[in-house]
């Protein structure tokens, strides 16, 4: 027997998905909370298979919830249960030791197929997470890439600390103020993680931005 | 509710033919005009005639005020006559925002603009203000009207012009009505009755009648609008001046309309029209008034026939709210005549023109009046301190004097006076520095005062953003997440349910009404920003955007590791968001950068796209800048623009983060 704990406090919610476990064999919903702070307190008292949780409870984050959970528990399932769909929480739930990912809109089979999936011990998205996630992957070539992208103004102020001009006749020649110019430069220095001048035009070099 | 949307517009035309002939009829006038101009030889009186013309006619006849405007403009170019060159153009702009034509209008307000204040006539930019003001309002911009109309108010205040400050004022209540502060509105048109009534100005009386009128219909409290609406009736049955009477008529008709009343509305309307077409006015508003008690009246053809137009109009003339509740009432119509799919169709354009923007720039709105109201006193206290400064720079003069004289005396009596010299000096050096500090305090009161008006403004809209997105996850969402479980859980109990058409359909619109929610809570306020900060929010912003595949972002982020408060992070945020929006709509981009350095305090945000570019000082009141400027100014940054037509356009904000708007520790 699975033995599920739910966690959200939307009333109506929690009477949903326990009409939709009733007739499911092997699966219980043995006990529901409200807020963080009841489910932190069941699960001193008993063991459960799946947690599903809501990931906006009103006395604590969700994800908060899932970091607190897993310091001392390491076997439960748990699986979100939530109504945003956003990559950042995803990543960051599934960071925190989290299972399997389900929005609130889900059918029936759906959550029966999630439980079943992280009993195994695999991780569950549902269609709308994994199309989050692959719609991240897709931009990933563009994350990672090893040069840093220069803007046009950086590239130009580049281009003349190379030719060896000195901030004030940069910010003249370029019609700036001299502190933009110095912003430009230490912004310049920033990416390409360089400690001086020098150091960010041999960098520079190598990745033949500059002559 | 629809509130008239020409009458801002009115006011000023109105005013002219006040000051140049109170009370008398229009016809003869014209006409006395037209013979004085036969005999009138090519100097600035022939200019001023035709443009009295221009006013006159432009009740009944836009077009042949257009005709004399641009007459009296070529003369008065020809015999240089500035003010008249001044003059025509602003009449010209009047004549085209009557007429809907918002680019000509506009640009003949400013080349109006640039020649009063190359005038120094303060009194023709007031009006330029408030015609602003009609600009921005008859485009339902209400928050840049407010703006216009509290400028122009400001100015004819300090001219001590009563009689022209009490037309944006007007124009201010029309707004308040608008983004329905009904309430505030009527305790302003009250107030603002007792001092026309004092000066026993009659058309101005009817005017607050017509705003009282107005609101508490607005407020559904009919009997008090009653003795408003007999005064304003009664006043426009014996009145010729046509900009008021259709608004009129239209509010009467309207009072009629709430009270069931549905024959009399009609005449009412009908009348209304008839005075906006004689007017030459925008006539959508009247167009829908008539169809929509059509529909009232089960004429569904007649209501067909006005809606119609009204929606033709509306389209044209870019009215969003009315154009909104067109949509509404067409969608009403067509279920009435039994076309359900074109009526599905008609209120899903309303639900999403009444989308969450609206609403939220109307409150956006009101609050910032709030604050502009309660900002006076502050006012004053940086009046007082200048006024200090002034007295202290007197008084350094005085000091050069005492000190040219101690030097002549120096020459006789040598080393006693060398040590006053010096004591003087000290005191000089002294007043100097307190003079600067003096000057800087004015700057940082002035600076505040900016600061706590937009204050309130944006923290009251990104709050109630907030609470209306909660509401809808926790609310809405949690209702549609439970009927379709408990479908879902019906459809695995009676399986033959499951494969019955209407019942599958009933749970796929149930997913649809769902993922709808979610979508525009997610654009009032992204959860990622709130739980994972500001390059968490934005990362997914620009993933989303790639995702369309029209735009190529990409995102660095230097030193951002530290969350900032958040506050400062949603405000980060909606500027990037509003210059994305920017970029995806006008800029024709197809790559961008968005680039983020912190360098301990120091914030700067980098957006640069490859699109065509276009004139940073002439543009940047348009395109949506002036409100990324003002949430720059907010945090107190710098914002910098430079755009290459053909080469694109880098926007470059600096931050300072003081300890109010810097790192905030990550609590988790």
């Amino acid at each position: 027997m699975v033995h599920i704990l739910l966690i959200d406090d939307h009333p109506l919610v929690t009477d949903g998905i326990k009409t939709m476990l009733a007739t499911q064999e092997g699966i219980v919903v043995s006990a529901a909370a409200k807020t963080a702070k009841e489910a932190l307190n069941l699960l001193e008292q008993s063991t459960f298979e799946i947690i599903l949780l809501d990931l906006s409870l009103p006395d604590m984050d969700g994800l908060v919830l899932c970091s607190e959970i897993r310091k001392n528990n390491q076997s439960s399932k748990i699986i979100a249960l939530t109504s945003t769909n956003e990559t950042g929480i995803i990543t960051q739930f599934l960071q925190r030791g989290g299972n399997g990912y389900l929005l609130k809109n889900m059918e029936r089979q759906e959550l029966i197929e999630a439980i079943e999936q992280v009993q195994l011990g695999k991780i569950y998205l549902c269609k709308g997470a994994n199309e989050k996630i692959l719609e991240q992957y897709r931009n990933v070539e563009v994350a990672t890439q090893q040069a840093p992208v220069l803007t046009r103004r950086e590239k130009e102020i580049l281009q003349l600390l190379n030719e060896g001009l000195t901030g004030p006749q940069i910010s003249k020649q370029l019609f700036l103020s001299p502190l933009t110019v110095e912003t430009h430069r230490k912004n310049l220095m920033q990416k390409f993680e360089a400690n001086s001048l020098q150091m960010l035009l041999k960098l520079a070099r190598q990745q033949r931005l500059i002559e | 509710m629809s509130v008239s949307i020409r009458i801002g517009l009115a006011f000023l035309s109105t005013l002219s033919v006040l000051v140049s002939a109170m009370a008398q009829p229009a016809d003869p006038l014209v006409d006395s005009l037209k013979q004085a101009l036969r005999s009138a030889k090519a100097d600035s009186n022939r200019v001023k005639l035709l443009m009295d013309l221009g006013n006159n006619v432009g009740y009944y006849d836009a077009k042949a005020a257009l005709d004399y405007a641009h007459r009296g403009l070529g003369l008065s170019k020809k015999i240089k006559y500035r003010l008249g060159e001044g003059r025509t153009h602003y009449l010209l702009s009047n004549t085209y925002l009557d007429l809907g034509d918002y680019q000509q209008s506009k640009t003949h307000l400013d080349t109006a603009a640039q020649i009063f204040r190359a005038l120094k006539r303060p009194d023709m930019l007031g009006k330029i203000h408030n015609a602003r003001g009609n600009w921005h309002y008859l485009q339902s911009e209400l928050w840049q009207a407010a703006r216009e109309y509290g400028q122009a108010v400001d100015l004819f205040h300090r001219l001590k012009d009563t009689l022209l400050e009490v037309i944006p004022y007007q124009n201010l209540i029309a707004v308040l009505g608008e983004t329905k502060n009904y309430e505030r509105a009527i305790t302003r048109s009250k107030r603002l009755l007792a001092i026309v009534k004092q000066r026993g100005d009659s058309l101005q009386m009817a005017y607050s009648y017509y705003y009282l009128s107005n609101n508490y219909i607005a407020l559904n409290q009919l009997n008090a609008a009653e003795p408003f609406v007999a005064l304003l009736l009664a006043f426009v049955q014996q009145s010729k001046d046509y900009s008021l009477a259709a608004d009129a008529y239209n509010v009467i008709g309207l009072y009629h309309f709430k009270r069931k009343d549905y024959q009399r509305a009609l005449g009412f309307y009908q009348q209304a029209l008839e005075k906006a077409l004689r007017g030459d006015y925008q006539s959508a508003q009247y167009h829908h008034a008539i169809g929509r008690t059509y529909l009232r009246l089960q004429d569904l053809p007649a209501a067909g026939e006005y809606l119609h137009r009204a929606e033709k109009e509306a389209l044209s003339t870019k009215a969003k709210d009315l154009y909104d509740q067109i949509c509404r009432d067409l969608g009403e119509y067509y279920t009435q005549v039994g076309k359900p799919a074109l009526a599905y169709q008609y209120l899903q354009k309303y639900t999403h023109l009444n989308d969450s923007i609206l609403v939220a720039e109307t409150r956006q709105y009101s609050s910032y009046l709030e604050a502009a109201f309660a900002d006076k006193k502050r006012e004053s206290e940086i009046l007082r301190l200048k006024t200090q400064q002034l007295e202290k720079d007197l008084l350094l003069k005085k000091r050069n004097y005492y000190l040219l004289a101690a030097m002549g005396i120096l020459a006789l009596l040598g080393i006693f006076f060398a040590f006053k010299t010096r004591y003087d000096r000290n005191q000089r050096q002294l007043l100097e520095q307190d003079k600067k500090l003096q000057a800087e305090r004015i700057l940082s009161l002035e600076k505040e005062q900016q600061v706590i008006s937009l204050q309130s403004m944006i923290t009251g809209q990104e709050s109630e953003r907030n609470r209306i997105a909660k509401d809808l996850h926790d609310g809405l969402g949690g209702l549609f997440s439970t009927v379709k479980m408990y479908f879902s859980t019906l459809a695995h109990e009676q399986p033959v349910l499951g494969t019955n058409p209407l019942f599958q359909k009933s749970i796929e619109l149930t997913h649809t009404a769902s993922e709808e929610l979610r979508r525009i809570a997610h654009n009032l306020m992204p959860e990622v920003l709130l739980k994972l900060g500001l390059i968490n929010a934005i990362q997914d912003l620009c993933n989303q955007i790639n995702t369309g595949r029209l735009l190529n972002i990409s995102l660095q982020a230097y030193g951002m590791e530290a969350r900032l408060n958040p506050h400062t992070e949603i405000m980060l945020y909606r500027i990037v968001q509003e210059l994305l929006n920017n970029i995806i709509k006008h800029a024709q981009a197809t790559e961008v950068i968005i680039q983020f350095n912190r360098h301990d305090e120091r914030l700067s945000i980098t957006i640069e796209d490859n699109g065509r570019g276009f004139n940073a000082s002439e543009d940047k009141a348009g395109a949506g800048l002036s409100t990324i400027q003002s949430r720059v100014n907010y945090l107190n940054g710098e914002l910098n623009i430079d755009s290459t037509q053909g080469v694109g356009t880098t926007v470059m904000m600096e931050f300072y983060l003081s300890l109010q708007h810097g790192t905030h520790p990550a609590h988790r």
